[in-house]
């Protein structure tokens, strides 16, 4: 058995690889999946579910957690509806897995996140 | 072939040893896991009796908004800390006298107060659930020192909680999120750590949010998601708990009266009666001071999707006793009554 070479024919091999540079590059400038699309200068608003919250103590242990996530506005919890309501600054950048990490680190399992 | 018969009629022995031993013990986990052990109390013919509610009216700021904190003085003034950021003073008739306190990290103001505490000179700790430190004022609101900062170190707190002080005015503090209760000496020094994290034995706590001192130096804590109280004695060993059991394995309704769901806030009076803010089952129960249930009080109209009442205080001759009920917005009164004689006809009945 001999190994041969294979030979790229030139031109497709450039295709090639301005298809894997507009890739990369348009991978760059793009959002993180998580990131739900800011309107450019409004204020966003996450809705999180927080699954069993009923006890003051607790809704107030997942404000002060959701309160320290970076660009936070206001945090207002619901007991009754077992949401909380995050607004955060326009140029925030917070993912959907820092504000669940931040309701389980209050001790709870987050739900359903609605950006508004 | 007599050999394969033998070990496979050995195999069943041991399968069906095995599901008996598997099916006993789930037998007793439910049991335990269910059946309460706060015994009944006998020969104390005492009761709860509805007295009303405050709603903080009479407040420049606006009346009670999901009241938490609760604390008594010895003259009588009741302290309340509210959702608008502030300690609500009310004379024992509920009128309003003062209040102090608003958003912000100076003297004075706070993020989140949520436990309030008078010790017997008149001054007033208060803890702040978001800033992680307690502060300490004269009666009328005057700033007298803060202590505290987030961690987890001794002296460091993550969410403090529930207050109490006892005659000697040091303080007690829930500390929620490193479910412990720290004690520290009237100028804010740091003394002695109750409890450690754990959700069974004794000692082990799970989200403590109340505390309180009884007239015989013991410690009491609300160990509100081991859903049970437990004593202490001064050098922080643990005496004696009741309510223990593993609901929270079973989330099951409460059927029993005389288990706690999530108790959260406690106090003792003068008379040695405790006081439990059970705010998952929405009542407030009356313990001997052994621990045995002697009365208990519901909350005719609570939210059931929030629990409540959260804290209780009770006067300082322990006749009177008052709760928060947040959701609703207002300060429950109970007095505590002796029961009609029984008829003294031999049936003990009434």
């Amino acid at each position: 058995m001999s190994f041969k070479p294979v030979h790229i024919n030139r031109p497709f091999g450039r295709w090639v690889g301005l298809a894997l540079v507009a890739t990369a590059l348009a991978y760059l400038a793009a959002p993180p999946a998580a990131w739900s699309g800011p309107a450019s200068g409004a204020p966003r608003q996450a809705v999180v579910a927080v699954n069993g919250m009923s006890c003051p103590f607790c809704a107030y242990g997942v404000k002060k957690h959701l309160s320290a996530l970076p660009g936070v506005k206001s945090v207002q919890v619901e007991l009754a509806e077992g949401e909380a309501i995050v607004e955060f600054v326009p140029e925030a950048k917070v993912t959907d897995e820092q504000i669940q990490k931040a309701v389980r680190a209050a001790g709870f399992t987050p739900g359903k996140i609605e950006w508004k | 072939m007599n050999k394969v018969h033998a070990s496979s009629g050995r195999s069943r022995l041991v399968v069906i040893f095995l599901l008996t031993v598997i099916v006993l013990a789930a037998c007793g986990l439910w049991h335990w896991g269910t059946a309460w052990t706060v015994s009944s109390a006998v020969g104390i013919p005492v009761r709860y009796k509805f007295l009303g509610y405050w709603d903080g009216a009479g407040s420049p700021s606006g009346k009670l908004l999901r009241p938490i904190g609760i604390a008594v003085a010895s003259n009588g003034d009741v302290y309340v800390t509210d959702a608008r950021i502030r300690v609500v003073r009310l004379a024992s008739s509920g009128e309003f006298k003062g209040e102090w306190g608003r958003e912000g990290k100076g003297h004075g103001e706070f993020g989140n107060p949520v436990g309030i505490a008078v010790a017997p000179d008149g001054s007033v700790f208060v803890s702040d659930y978001d800033q992680d430190r307690i502060r300490k004022f004269t009666s009328d609101g005057s700033f007298l020192l803060s202590f505290g900062a987030s961690g987890k170190d001794p002296g460091r707190f993550t969410a403090p909680a529930g207050l109490a002080v006892d005659s000697s005015r040091s303080l007690y503090v829930a500390d929620f999120y490193n479910h412990r209760i720290q004690k520290f000496r009237p100028d804010g020094s740091f003394e002695m750590i109750f409890g450690h994290p754990g959700r069974m034995g004794a000692g082990a706590l799970h989200y403590p949010t109340g505390v309180a001192v009884t007239p015989e130096g013991k410690l009491l804590v609300a160990d509100a998601y081991n859903y049970r109280i437990q004593w202490f004695d001064a050098g922080g060993n643990p005496i004696r708990r009741v309510g223990d059991h593993l609901f929270w394995l079973w989330p099951l309704r409460t059927s029993s009266k005389r288990g706690f769901k999530v108790p959260t806030g406690v106090a003792v009076g003068s008379n040695g009666l405790i006081h439990v803010a059970d705010s998952g089952n929405h009542r407030i129960v009356m313990l001997s001071a052994k621990g045995e249930y002697v009365a208990d009080w519901s909350i005719p109209d609570s939210n059931p999707k929030v629990f409540s009442p959260e804290q209780v205080a009770v006067s300082r001759d322990g006749e009177t006793v008052y709760a928060t009920d947040l959701s609703a917005n207002r300060i429950l009164i109970l007095a505590v009554e002796r029961q009609p004689a029984f008829q003294e006809d031999g049936t003990g009945k009434r």
